[in-house]
């Protein structure tokens, strides 16, 4: 017992090289455990590591997770977003900036039956980018706003990341879920906000649509009923009391699944395709856990939490400050790691600073996954990036390079620094929503 | 309907070739088990809580039954998403890397995946083995033998270690063959969509 703070900063850095090198992160994050279990301990490996990976992959709040994945891809393959976007461009159009707000304002809308932030920008964004083609917008601002728009798909619930944030930090996912509705409709105001003022500021980048008729807007609200059926059926359930997190992603599954046989969607080989994009995300996200849950598991074994702990009064922080230290620390690491593995590998060591400060873990969540959003666009690595220049390539015709998605992006980011700092300023954003819960 | 990821490049097709191929159909239909079983998952944990609001009938198993289905069908996709590339790595350096630094990376990170899932495997099948001989089984009305699920798991993840040794083997043969080293696993990075549906 007694892993010195030598032994974890050796570890940290052994772990940050592999990770640099290209390993796979969930071996990396299992072996560099078991190493060091091995290391410090007596205890036999094998039966720990057994019951550690058995306990990980049974946990019924996790269930929640391929079944939302299952959902996505789903919708992702029904035709419910063109509709979705075709409608809410019919509502838009007429803002200056025309037809960028609807990138955003369609990521949010998806990002409420999506658990995904790079399920909502494929969706969306294979749908958007046909529709700007020769309309004379600015090619960054368009890419821009849907890479950023896509990772509202995790601040905005369902979410994936507040499960497994949830599931690691011991919080209720349905809480996490409420919290991050207020600061993701807030992010999306605020994303909307900017390009109204570049769409007044520079004509030049967005062509003034013309408005849409009052009966043809109306007419389009029709095509959003599927939509807000599905929404219901996730969040209200959650949020009346009445279904759990897992039981309300089987609802989503089952509503989706009706949405695409309505379409004439639904065929076997879609359903096969939607299998493979399921299972090949699951076991994804599956086999990392798996990895952090060994981590986890290690360094409770050998005392570190406890260590962290005491350690933290030492340091003579206040929570805020605390907090402004792990917001730089995710800001640095996001620009080169995923947001996914970034939370996962760190979330074991940031808990007990933040026990320790009684720094409220829901609101911290919400501040997270902006983080984690933040990460899916940082250049130069982040998901999302490649993602939307992923689909310009696949557009055809001639495209600009990654240059242009890494420049567009960067107004949002420092828009999200601007959210961050609303929610460190004003706790309530994020916490009020969840107090209003029944059962609360 | 297996995917032909690995079409041969020239004349027949070589022993390690088949055998990554008939490794793949395996992984492949192992993968449409995975998603086909949480389809059926949502149907049933649907139908538990429609049964319970509006008849007062519950089956009262949904937990149990929802964690078994997550571990089976998370471990069945386990070699699937590996030859898909869909397990993260941080690829931050590997492209501005030449060549054989990258290959020889990639060396590095297939076999430590191949250990990690053996001795996952082998932790795993310990478990299994040990319920069976205790008898071991859950604490719910169902009195599920533990065995039983744990075994799926474990055969997942046992999967998932040949799916790595073979892609190995394959990237050895492949080397000689060409006199340079092949990355294990091929050129699948470009040969497939940028990690698509990634969180």
């Amino acid at each position: 017992m007694g892993l010195g703070f030598p032994a974890l900063a050796i570890a940290a850095l052994l772990m940050l090289a592999a990770f640099l090198l290209g390993l796979h992160v969930a071996s990396t994050l299992g072996l560099l455990s078991v190493t060091l279990f091995a290391w410090f301990s007596d205890r036999p490996i094998l039966d720990l590591l057994g019951l550690i990976a058995w306990n990980a992959n049974t946990s019924f709040v996790l269930v929640a997770i391929p079944l939302f994945i299952l959902m996505g891809e789903i919708l992702l393959r029904a035709g419910l977003s063109e509709r979705l976007y075709r409608s809410l461009s019919a509502w838009l159009n007429a803002l200056p900036g025309g037809l960028l707000h609807t990138n955003i304002a369609a990521c949010a809308t998806f990002a409420a039956v999506s658990g995904s932030s790079v399920a909502t920008a494929a969706t969306i964004g294979s749908i958007a980018l046909p529709a700007f083609r020769a309309r004379g917008y600015d090619e960054r601002i368009v890419v821009g706003s849907l890479a950023a728009g896509g990772t509202l798909g995790i601040l905005i619930p369902p979410s994936i990341n507040f499960i497994v944030y949830g599931v690691l930090m011991e919080v209720s996912i349905g809480r996490l879920y409420m919290a991050g509705v207020v600061p993701g409709l807030l992010l999306s105001l605020l994303f909307m906000a900017w390009i109204l003022v570049v769409g007044v500021a520079r004509p030049s980048i967005a062509p003034r649509e013309p408005a849409v008729a009052w009966q043809q807007r109306l007419i389009a609200l029709l095509d959003m009923i599927p939509t807000a059926f599905l929404i219901f059926l996730v969040l209200g359930t959650i949020y009346l009391g009445v279904a759990t997190p897992t039981e309300a992603a089987a609802f989503g599954v089952l509503g989706a699944l009706a949405l695409a046989l309505w379409s004439g969607g639904l065929t076997r080989a879609m359903l096969k395709e939607v299998f493979r994009a399921t299972a090949r995300t699951t076991a994804m996200v599956m086999l990392i856990l798996t990895g952090a849950f060994i981590l986890n598991s290690t360094l409770a074994f050998l005392g570190v939490p406890q260590a962290l702990t005491q350690a933290v009064a030492a340091w003579d922080l206040t929570p805020t400050e605390m907090v402004l230290i792990l917001v730089g620390f995710y800001l640095v690491l996001g620009t080169f790691m995923d947001g996914f593995a970034m939370m996962v590998t760190t979330i074991p060591v940031v808990l007990p600073l933040l026990k320790a400060m009684n720094i409220d873990l829901v609101w911290f969540g919400v501040i997270a996954v902006i983080l984690t959003e933040a990460a899916l666009i940082s250049p130069p690595e982040g998901l999302n990036l490649y993602v939307i220049q992923g689909l310009r390539k696949g557009g055809g015709g001639r495209s600009g390079t990654i240059l242009d998605v890494w420049i567009g992006v960067l107004p949002f980011l420092v828009i999200m620094l601007f959210a961050i700092w609303l929610i460190i300023v004003f706790p309530g954003i994020a916490t009020w929503l969840p107090t209003t819960m029944r059962g609360e | 309907m297996s995917e032909e990821r690995y079409p041969p490049d020239e004349g027949a097709p070589s022993a390690a070739e088949r055998l990554q191929q008939a490794v793949g159909a395996v992984t492949d239909r192992m993968a449409l088990a995975s998603g086909g079983l949480f389809l059926l998952l949502a149907v049933y944990i649907g139908a538990d809580v429609i049964l319970r609001y509006g008849f007062g009938l519950s089956t009262a198993a949904s937990d149990e039954i929802g964690g078994y289905a997550l571990a089976v069908g998370g471990a069945l996709a386990f070699a699937y998403a590996l030859r898909a590339g869909a397990h993260v790595r941080i690829d931050v350096l590997l492209p501005h890397l030449p060549a054989p630094a990258r290959a020889l990376l990639s060396w590095a990170a297939m076999a430590l995946m191949a250990v990690f899932a053996v001795l996952l495997a082998v932790a795993v099948w310990r478990l299994a083995l040990d319920s069976y001989q205790t008898d071991a089984r859950a604490v719910s009305y169902l009195r599920t033998p533990l065995v039983l699920p744990q075994a799926l798991m474990a055969l997942g993840l046992t999967v998932l270690g040949v799916e790595a040794v073979v892609s190995l083997i394959a990237a050895a043969v492949e080397s000689a063959r060409t006199g340079r080293l092949a990355s294990p696993g091929g050129t699948r990075s470009e040969d497939l969509p940028a990690r698509d549906q990634e969180l």
